[in-house]
C-alpha cells in the first residue's frame, strides 16, 4: 500500500461502518442536462441515485463547494470546513470527495491528517482554527449552539460576510453529509479518486477554477419575493449576499416539491427542531402545520406516534429524529427499513428534507432570531 | 592526478548516494510510524467515543481539561438476580463467559435504544439515556431498552437452557433528573459518568424490583415523560435510603404499539 494509501486507512473513516447502497440508478435525461448545464459540462456520479426526487437530485448536484456563491471566505478554508463536518458526521463520501478538492488545493496530506486528528491542537492560523472549530461545534449541535457562537468568528477578524458564509457553509455540508450517508450512497470509487497520484497534477487548473468561481461573487440583494416563505426570516439573514436568494431557491422548490405533502414535510422539520432543542425552528414548523387541524402536534413532538399521523409519517417521524445524531451503518439500517415502507420516491424526500432541516435549524440558531 | 579526481570525486558522489537513500528510508519508515500512530489514536478516539461524547474525547485526546456539566439524563440501572449464588456452583470460567455473554447482549440493547452503557459494576450495569447528546424521548427510549433488555435475557436463557444451565433473571430500575456529568477519576483511570441524587435514586429503584417482584420499575420522574402506550401499573410508595419521603414507583408492563 502506497504512503497516501496508508494515511487513508489510518484516518479512520475507511473503517466505519457503511452499508450496501439502498437505491437503485434511474437516470433521467433532463435532470442530467440541466445538472451538466448548470455545473460546466459534467455529471456527478452520485447523481442517477436521487433523480425520483428531482429537486433534491439537482441541489445536491449543486452542492460542490465551487458552486456555492462564496467572495469572503478563502477557498481552502471552504474545503477544510467541509472536511471537519464531513469527519465529524463520519460521511465516507464527502470526506474523500473534499481530501480530492484540498491536495487538488496544494494542501499536503499532513496538513489535512493534522485537522482531522485535531483542530484545536493542528498547525494553523486562528482565524482558520476559530471557523473551523465554530463549524464542529455547530454541526455536532451537542448542545446546539446559539448567537453568542459567533463571538469567536468576530474576534478572530471574520466581517458579517464570511460568518454568514461559514454558516451557510457548515449548514449545507450537513445536508450533503445526510443526503449521502442515510441512502448509503455507494463510496468506493471517491475514495479510490482521493488516492490518485495524479492529483497534484492538476492543481494549476483547480487553483484557476476555484479562484475564477470565488471572483465572479457579488453582493446581491434579497429580491422581495423572496423575503417571505418557509424559514422566511433565515433567508432574510442573507439580505445583501448572493447566497440568500439560493437558500430561498433550495428550500422553495423542496417545499413545492409534492411527492410527501406539505405537512409531513412540516412534521419532519418540527422532529428535528425538537430533537436539536432549537424552539425557532420548531415554532416556525408549527406556524406551517397550522392549517391542519387533524394533527395533533404536541403528542407527535412528546412521542413521535400518534393515532393522527398517516402510514407513512408513523415510519418517517420516529425515523428523522435519528438524523441528528448518528452512526452510518446503524441509520442506513433505519433508512431500509422506511424505504420499504415509502416507496424510493417518498423515501428521498423524507432524508432530503430532513437533511434540510439539520441545516436550517443549525444556521437559524446562530444566524437568525426571528422574533 | 586526474585518475584519483575522478576516483575521489565519484567516491563522494557515492557516498552521498547512499547516505541520501539511507536518509530517504529512514524518513519513510518515519512516517510510516508517525502514519500507523496517528492511525491508531483515530481508531482509540473513534472507540472511546462509545464511551464519551465527542467534544470530552477531543479535549482528553488533545490534553485539555474536560469540563462537567448538569445534564437532563435518565439512568437505568441493571443487576442480575442471584448471580453470586449461582456464582457459587460454577467454574470460574464458565460463570465469565456467561457473564461476558449477558454483557454483550445487554450492550447491543442499549446501544440500540440510543443509550451508552457507563460501567459494568460486577454482575450489574448503568445505562444513560440522553447523557452523550441531548435527547428529548430520553425516557421513552430508557422504557424500550428495558423491555428489549428483559427479552434478550429470555433469549439468553434459552440459550443457557441448552448447555444445562440455569436461567439469570434480572431487575431494572429507572428514573430521569438532572445529574453531573464529567469525566472523573485520577490520571491513571477515568470514565465519563454521571453523578448525584438521581442516579443513587436510580441504583435504589433498581432494589426495589426484588422486594416488588416485578422485572422493571421506573419513578414517576420517568412515567412523566412516557409514550403513554407503555402500560404500567403503580405500585405502593416506598421509603429509600437518602429520599426525605417515600418513593412511588411503577412496574413496566408491556408497549402496546
Amino acid at each position: 500500500m502506497s504512503l497516501d494509501g496508508m494515511a487513508t486507512e489510518a484516518l479512520g473513516l475507511a473503517a466505519v461502518e457503511w452499508e450496501p447502497c439502498m437505491l437503485q440508478p434511474q437516470p433521467v435525461e433532463a435532470i442530467t442536462r440541466d445538472v451538466r448545464r448548470a455545473i460546466g459540462g459534467f455529471t456527478p456520479g452520485f447523481l442517477d441515485y436521487y433523480t425520483p426526487c428531482p429537486w433534491l437530485a439537482r441541489q445536491f448536484a449543486y452542492w460542490p463547494s465551487t458552486n456555492i456563491p462564496t467572495f469572503a471566505t478563502p477557498p481552502r478554508l471552504v474545503e477544510m470546513l467541509s472536511l471537519v463536518v464531513a469527519q465529524d458526521n463520519s460521511c465516507r463520501y464527502c470526506y474523500a470527495a473534499t481530501r480530492v478538492m484540498l491536495r487538488a488545493l496544494g494542501m499536503s496530506d499532513e496538513s489535512i491528517r493534522a485537522i482531522e486528528r485535531d483542530v484545536a491542537t493542528s498547525p494553523l492560523d486562528p482565524p482558520t482554527r476559530a471557523a473551523l472549530e465554530f463549524a464542529r461545534r455547530l454541526s455536532r449541535a451537542n448542545p446546539l449552539p446559539g448567537p453568542q457562537a459567533l463571538a469567536p468568528l468576530r474576534a478572530a477578524g471574520f466581517g458579517q460576510d464570511a460568518i454568514r458564509e461559514i454558516v451557510y457553509l457548515t449548514g449545507i455540508y450537513v445536508f450533503a453529509n445526510r443526503v449521502v450517508t442515510l441512502p448509503a450512497v455507494p463510496v468506493t470509487d471517491v475514495e479510490r479518486m482521493s488516492r490518485r497520484w495524479w492529483l497534484g497534477l492538476v492543481r494549476p487548473l483547480a487553483v484557476l477554477v476555484v479562484h475564477w468561481a470565488h471572483r465572479k461573487v457579488r453582493p446581491t440583494p434579497l429580491p422581495a419575493a423572496m423575503r417571505e416563505g418557509p424559514f422566511g426570516y433565515l433567508v432574510r439573514a442573507f439580505d445583501g449576499h448572493p447566497l440568500g436568494p439560493r437558500l430561498w431557491t433550495e428550500i422553495d422548490e423542496a417545499w413545492r416539491s409534492d411527492i410527501l405533502p406539505a405537512r409531513t414535510k412540516a412534521l419532519i422539520t418540527a422532529v428535528v427542531a425538537r430533537a436539536l432543542g432549537c424552539p425557532a425552528s420548531e415554532r416556525e414548523a408549527r406556524r406551517l402545520l397550522a392549517a391542519d387541524g387533524d394533527l395533533d402536534v404536541d403528542t407527535v413532538l412528546s412521542h413521535l406516534a400518534s393515532p393522527t399521523l398517516t402510514d407513512a409519517e408513523r415510519a418517517i417521524v420516529p425515523f428523522v429524529r435519528e438524523t441528528v445524531h448518528y452512526t452510518p451503518a446503524h441509520i442506513q439500517r433505519r433508512g431500509r427499513e422506511v424505504l420499504q415502507r415509502v416507496g424510493q420516491a417518498a423515501f428521498l424526500e423524507t432524508i432530503g428534507i430532513a437533511a434540510l432541516a439539520n441545516a436550517l435549524c443549525r444556521m437559524g440558531a446562530v444566524l437568525a432570531d426571528p422574533a | 592526478m586526474t585518475g584519483w579526481s575522478v576516483a575521489l570525486a565519484a567516491a563522494v558522489v557515492a557516498g552521498l548516494a547512499v547516505a541520501w537513500w539511507h536518509a530517504r528510508r529512514d524518513a519513510a519508515a518515519l512516517r510510516r510510524r508517525l502514519v500507523s500512530a496517528a492511525g491508531e489514536l483515530e481508531h482509540l478516539q473513534a472507540a472511546f467515543s462509545r464511551f464519551a461524547p465527542p467534544e470530552i474525547v477531543d479535549r482528553i485526546a488533545s490534553g485539555r481539561p474536560a469540563p462537567a456539566e448538569k445534564r437532563e439524563v435518565t439512568i437505568l440501572f441493571a443487576d442480575l438476580v442471584g448471580f453470586t449464588t449461582l456464582g457459587d456452583s460454577l467454574d470460574a470460567e464458565l460463570l465469565v463467559d456467561v457473564l461476558n455473554d449477558h454483557c454483550r447482549r445487554m450492550s447491543r440493547v442499549v446501544s440500540d435504544h440510543r443509550g451508552h452503557v457507563a460501567k459494568f459494576i460486577g454482575d450489574g450495569l448503568m445505562a444513560l439515556f440522553g447523557a452523550h447528546e441531548p435527547n428529548p424521548w430520553q425516557a421513552s427510549d430508557a422504557a424500550h431498552a428495558a423491555l428489549a433488555m428483559q427479552a434478550a435475557v429470555d433469549e439468553h436463557n434459552a440459550a443457557l437452557a441448552t448447555r444445562g444451565l440455569a436461567p439469570l433473571r434480572m431487575g431494572i430500575g429507572i428514573h430521569r433528573g438532572v445529574a453531573i456529568a464529567g469525566v472523573i477519576g485520577s490520571a491513571e483511570l477515568q470514565e465519563f459518568t454521571v453523578i448525584g441524587t438521581a442516579v443513587n435514586l436510580a441504583a435504589r429503584v433498581e432494589r426495589l424490583t426484588r422486594m416488588h417482584g416485578v422485572p422493571v420499575l421506573l419513578t414517576a420522574a420517568v412515567r412523566a415523560h412516557l409514550d403513554p402506550r407503555f402500560v404500567v401499573r403503580e405500585l405502593p410508595a416506598n421509603p429509600v435510603r437518602g429520599m426525605a419521603e417515600p418513593v412511588t414507583t411503577f412496574s413496566l408492563e408491556g408497549f402496546a404499539a
